[in-house]
């Protein structure tokens, strides 16, 4: 693969860089700017020798592929000048993007904010935000810790949401509040904030969640007393390190936890509700900023008796525990065995394949249980090591049968992949899409239940089920799924800048650098397959894409770039990412 | 690209994809009869032409309903006892401090003709379609049903001298067993989809999958060979963008495309979706084009109606679509009601019946009642006792299944412990552990095989895919609600 010329509309950019920063997306366009200088200063002085940097655009970009919503001409250049290894660090250590603060300025006044601008918020970050890796891993633990606006209260409750999502996305990597104080980025932090969200506490009902009431007799909700150990942390059976079962003398998988687990834990998990009361409700037109601040504890709700949980760990109880009670059962769960493997293999699964290895799974949750530095739970680290473990490597050898390296891409991210390559926008500097579930079968914190999209141990029917091989996300594709979101891509596509149907609120993608090369079909589809398959089109593909761009008439270089788009959009190769 | 080994499977993958690929029925026969051949070995019955239709259609419900509100015991004594097993009767004025017992006066009474002696029942004020379908001896409940492998009660289950199904009350497990026709932790196959696999061949001629789903991809419908077609209540979506001169290239390349030998199972597996979507889109748009009009009104902004309306023209273009056997799944929910029961179940159940009673309604319209039998799964039903504003996860409930077909006005189970179909409702008491997690009478795998058997399935097979089924067999397995 050799090097590509990046085709830039470069004063258009511009201009709507500088729109945008008169929009509410402040912080993140002129972040973004500030990366776009730096992308100039490396070319200008040229790709410096790094050990560990891709060798190839083609190599950078499939690893952005996975680290990102997408690789764009920048990030490709800035990969390949400074390495995995720093590009990564960099990463980590860059701050968040909030949604929070943009929704909330979007709705200032308002006090009955909309999903539609949390909708917004999130597809601007996907698109524009620095911080993709911290987006990303945001992305995908929102997909293991579900929250939704489709469910319960949270329809209402957009600013709540969106600070969820800045949760995941702090506490993915460690933050600085605003008294400079660092907080780690750990599984514990993460899960303990996570625990204390409204958002949470309305999707998995805990929030208010009183103790035994023998006068009415009301028992403890059981749901997040559940979920919070079967989705968000160790799951249903014992596993090994490598996630494999461990099996009693039968032969059977041994259960994590019994019911009466569930009913003793529903018992801590009693007490919490929002700072402006236990009673408070505000959210709507009494809208305040306890709607999304950490809940705290009321002691008179919490059950004083002494709990035994998970492994028989005892939580004792006693007079104002209620805050340490929770924050006990919190920690025995974060410490449980199964905790590393449980979250290393999701995280493997979202990032980079469905169906990884047990050696892989077991050393990414080597680094889950010490960072190198003694750490337990570093998510970064964690991260970090799905993403340059060997068998992700460029040019691995595939692993052994039925183990097979790579994963469907999320349909969403299909369409971010499109929208940062071509530096998708809209004249109003807004990112306005509000109902992607319609044509992507996703949502951001958006799924139809606790079970995400898809299950981590979805099974394809047919060759792959057969062959016990996984993919999550080809539960959400089927016949109608992957019409419609073939459909919308090519909605997108034809959404391209200077299109006369464009409105200021159409986000347009910049094909300027491929209609250039209309003329010349093999260059255009080589393009291509730089800028969306990173490099790895087969040569079956290639052919059959330039006899299609030969075949459309030269006359109209751009319906020759939206056909052969639209064609690989809805191809095989583009669906699944290795 | 490397080659793939001629294992039957690759053989039946590559005619599938070969075939859909040309987008042709013919070419679809032929992957048909491959599967038949390959079949043999699976099916231990044969299935000679049948000249009528049947369809099964499930609703699940997703999230586990509350379905002890659904069917409700109203005599004096067992209403009591319901009443105090759920905290108290629903306050409407504090729905977040509050009893989950139905008000007696809002119930819908029902005359259950199988009932004991002085035993009164009513269904949910939310449900009077579903009342009026029970009452006109079109619509039947299972009662007190739950994943089980062998019968069990609450000294067996709390001794452990029986097997239980692993992972009760975890929905995605229950739901997974429900679906599947037995109780066992892994898997990826429905009983639909096994049953499909097998009863098939009836569908002589036709080009789409005898499965159809109006809720995306579902373990109910999978099989090993057929799976489902999904479509949506709108119907099959178009391909779009690919029409003009311009579009009949675009469409030849993509086809193209499809059409190739990938070394990987992923893309196999996302090109047989596509080809799939585009050659069934061609037989079911143009049988759907001659569908005749149908005047019974479904009601708005109802997702579950507008499926099942959907599936009401399907069924009407049978002929033109050469089904005499048809499997729809359409699913619906959160169910999941830890909180605030009291203001979302009547909206949830309201949905439920009022779509159901219309699509009755369109079957009787289009004269096929007695060919077409509804049910509900769930994958549990929940706690008797509140958690303040909702119930938490629990075991045995209660189904509603309806057609023409039913032996209708009855309740339908095994006995409980407490001798009848019914179980006794207090806390902690024979049938039911201490929040009133009710312990099965009869197994799931009894209801659905019962469906099985009317939609066609031979005993034979029955036993194949419900393989605990026999373990209810004194007297029979058989709850005997389809005539």
């Amino acid at each position: 693969m050799g090097l590509f010329v990046f085709h830039r509309a470069r004063g258009l950019r511009a201009a709507r860089r500088a729109h945008c920063c008169r929009a509410v997306a402040l912080v993140v366009v002129c972040l973004g700017a500030a990366q776009a200088h730096a992308y100039d200063l490396i070319f200008s002085s040229g790709f410096e020798q790094v050990a560990d940097a891709p060798t190839s655009d083609a190599e950078a970009a499939r690893f952005l592929t996975m680290a990102t919503f997408g690789p764009t001409p920048a990030s490709i250049a800035q990969l390949r000048s400074v390495g995995y290894g720093q590009w990564i660090d960099q990463q980590l250590s860059m701050p968040t993007t909030p949604e929070r603060p943009y929704v909330q300025a979007l709705d200032a006044g308002v006090k009955n904010p909309g999903q539609a601008d949390r909708m917004e918020a999130w597809f601007a970050n996907a698109v524009t935000a620095p911080d993709q890796l911290r987006q990303r891993a945001a992305w995908a633990l929102s997909q293991i810790m579900v929250a939704s606006d489709q469910l319960g209260n949270l329809p209402e409750d957009p600013i709540t949401l969106a600070e969820y999502n800045d949760i995941l996305a702090r506490d993915a990597f460690g933050w600085y509040d605003t008294g400079n104080q660092y907080h780690a980025g750990t599984y514990y932090n993460l899960l303990y904030d996570v625990s204390h969200s409204p958002a949470m506490g309305k999707m998995l009902t805990f929030i208010r969640n009183s103790k035994p009431n023998p006068v009415t007799g009301y028992s403890p909700d059981e749901n997040y007393a559940r979920e919070v150990m079967q989705l968000f942390s160790i799951g249903l059976i014992e596993r090994n390190l490598d996630f494999s079962p461990q099996l009693d003398g039968g032969g059977q998988p041994i259960p994590t936890y019994t019911q009466a687990t569930i009913t003793a834990n529903a018992r801590v998990l009693t007490g919490l509700s929002y700072q402006s009361g236990w009673n408070s409700n505000p959210t709507g037109l009494n809208w305040s900023a306890a709607d999304y601040l950490p809940l705290v504890c009321y002691e008179a709700y919490h059950d004083e008796g002494q709990k035994i949980v998970l492994d028989n760990q005892v939580v004792p109880g006693g007079a104002n525990r209620c805050a340490p009670d929770i924050a006990d059962l919190l920690q025995i769960i974060a410490s449980h065995k199964n905790v590393a493997p449980f979250i290393a293999r999701q995280l493997i699964e979202r990032f980079t394949s469905s169906n990884p290895t047990p050696a892989y799974i077991q050393r990414v949750a080597e680094v889950f249980l010490n960072n190198g530095q003694g750490v337990y739970g570093d998510l970064g680290a964690v991260v970090k090591a799905v993403l340059t473990d060997p068998e992700a490597a460029y040019n691995a050898p595939p692993p052994p049968s039925p183990y097979v390296f790579g994963k469907a891409r999320e349909p969403l991210l299909k369409l971010t992949a499109l929208w940062r390559y071509y530096a998708a926008a809209a004249q109003n500097g807004l990112y306005s899409f509000n109902y992607p579930q319609g044509n992507y079968a996703q949502r951001p914190l958006g799924a139809p239940s606790v079970f995400n999209f898809y299950l981590p141990d979805y099974l394809p029917p047919g060759e792959m089920a057969q062959a016990g091989q996984y993919g999550p996300e080809f539960q959400v594709l089927n016949e109608s799924s992957v019409v419609s979101t073939a459909n919308d891509l090519t909605n997108r596509v034809n959404a391209y800048v200077g299109n006369p149907a464009n409105t200021s609120a159409t986000i347009a993608v910049d094909l300027s650098g491929l209609v250039a090369l209309a003329s010349n079909p093999t260059a255009l589809v080589a393009q291509l397959n730089h800028d969306l398959l990173y490099g790895s089109m087969s040569s079956q593909m290639n052919t059959i894409l330039v006899n299609l761009v030969t075949a459309l008439p030269a006359s109209n270089p751009t319906a020759r770039v939206t056909g052969a788009l639209q064609v690989l959009l809805a191809s095989p190769e583009y669906a699944i990412q290795k | 690209m490397t080659s793939f080994s001629s294992s039957r499977r690759d053989f039946l993958r590559k005619a599938a994809c070969s075939s859909l690929a040309a987008a042709s029925g013919s070419a679809l026969l032929t992957q048909l009869s491959l599967m038949n051949s390959a079949l043999a070995a699976t099916s231990c019955a044969s299935y000679p032409p049948v000249s009528d239709y049947r369809a099964l259609v499930c609703l699940f419900l997703l999230g586990g309903n509350d379905s002890w509100n659904l069917l409700v015991p109203t005599d004096t004594a067992r209403y009591n006892t319901y009443v105090t097993s759920r905290s108290g009767i629903i306050n409407p004025a504090m729905p977040n401090n509050s009893g989950m017992a139905v008000d007696s006066s809002q119930l819908l009474p029902v005359n259950v003709l199988n009932a004991g002696s002085g035993h009164t029942y009513g269904v949910h004020p939310s449900c009077p379609e579903l009342a009026s379908l029970f009452n006109s001896g079109a619509g039947a409940f299972g009662v007190n049903i739950g994943t089980l492998l062998q019968p069990t009660t609450k000294t067996t289950y709390g001794n452990g001298s029986v097997p239980l199904p692993p992972q009760l009350f975890s929905h995605a497990d229950q739901q997974g067993q429900w679906q599947y026709g037995q109780p066992t932790a892994n898997g990826s196959t429905g009983w639909g989809g096994l049953m499909s696999d097998r009863l098939y061949v009836l569908n002589a001629g036709a080009t789409i999958p005898m499965s159809i789903s109006l809720s995306g991809q579902n373990r109910f419908q999978a099989g090993i060979n057929v799976q489902p077609y999904s479509i949506s209540g709108a119907g099959p979506i178009a391909l779009g963008g690919y029409t003009g001169s311009a579009g009949t290239a675009k469409l030849n390349a993509l086809e193209e495309l499809l059409a190739l030998s990938y070394p990987d199972p992923l893309s196999r597996t996302y090109a047989s979706k596509v080809n799939n979507a585009i050659g069934y889109y061609n037989t079911m748009s143009s049988a759907l084009a001659g569908a005749p009009t149908l005047n019974t009104v479904f009601p708005a902004n109802n997702p579950v109606a507008d499926a099942l309306k959907m599936i009401a023209k399907v069924i009407s273009v049978r002929g033109a679509l050469q089904a005499k056997r048809q499997v729809f799944f359409v699913s619906y929910g959160s169910f999941d009601t830890h909180d605030t029961q009291v203001v979302g179940q009547p909206k949830l159940l309201s949905t439920i019946s009022s779509a159901l009673g219309a699509f009755y309604n369109a079957t009787v319209e289009l004269g096929v009642q007695n060919s077409v039998t509804s049910f509900t799964l769930s994958e549990f039903a929940r706690t008797l006792n509140s958690n303040g504003d909702g119930t938490d996860h629990a075991w045995a409930g209660n189904q509603f299944v309806m057609g023409g077909s039913v032996k209708g006005q009855n309740i339908y189970g095994r006995p409980a412990v407490s001798g009848g179909l019914f179980p006794d409702q207090t806390l902690n008491g024979p049938d039911c552990l201490a929040r009133g997690q009710m312990i099965p009478g009869a197994s799931c795998d009894q209801y659905s095989a019962t469906l099985a058997r009317w939609l066609g399935l031979n005993d034979c097979d029955i036993a194949t895919i419900f393989p605990y089924v026999n373990n209810f067999n004194s007297p029979t397995w058989d709850l005997g609600f389809m005539s």
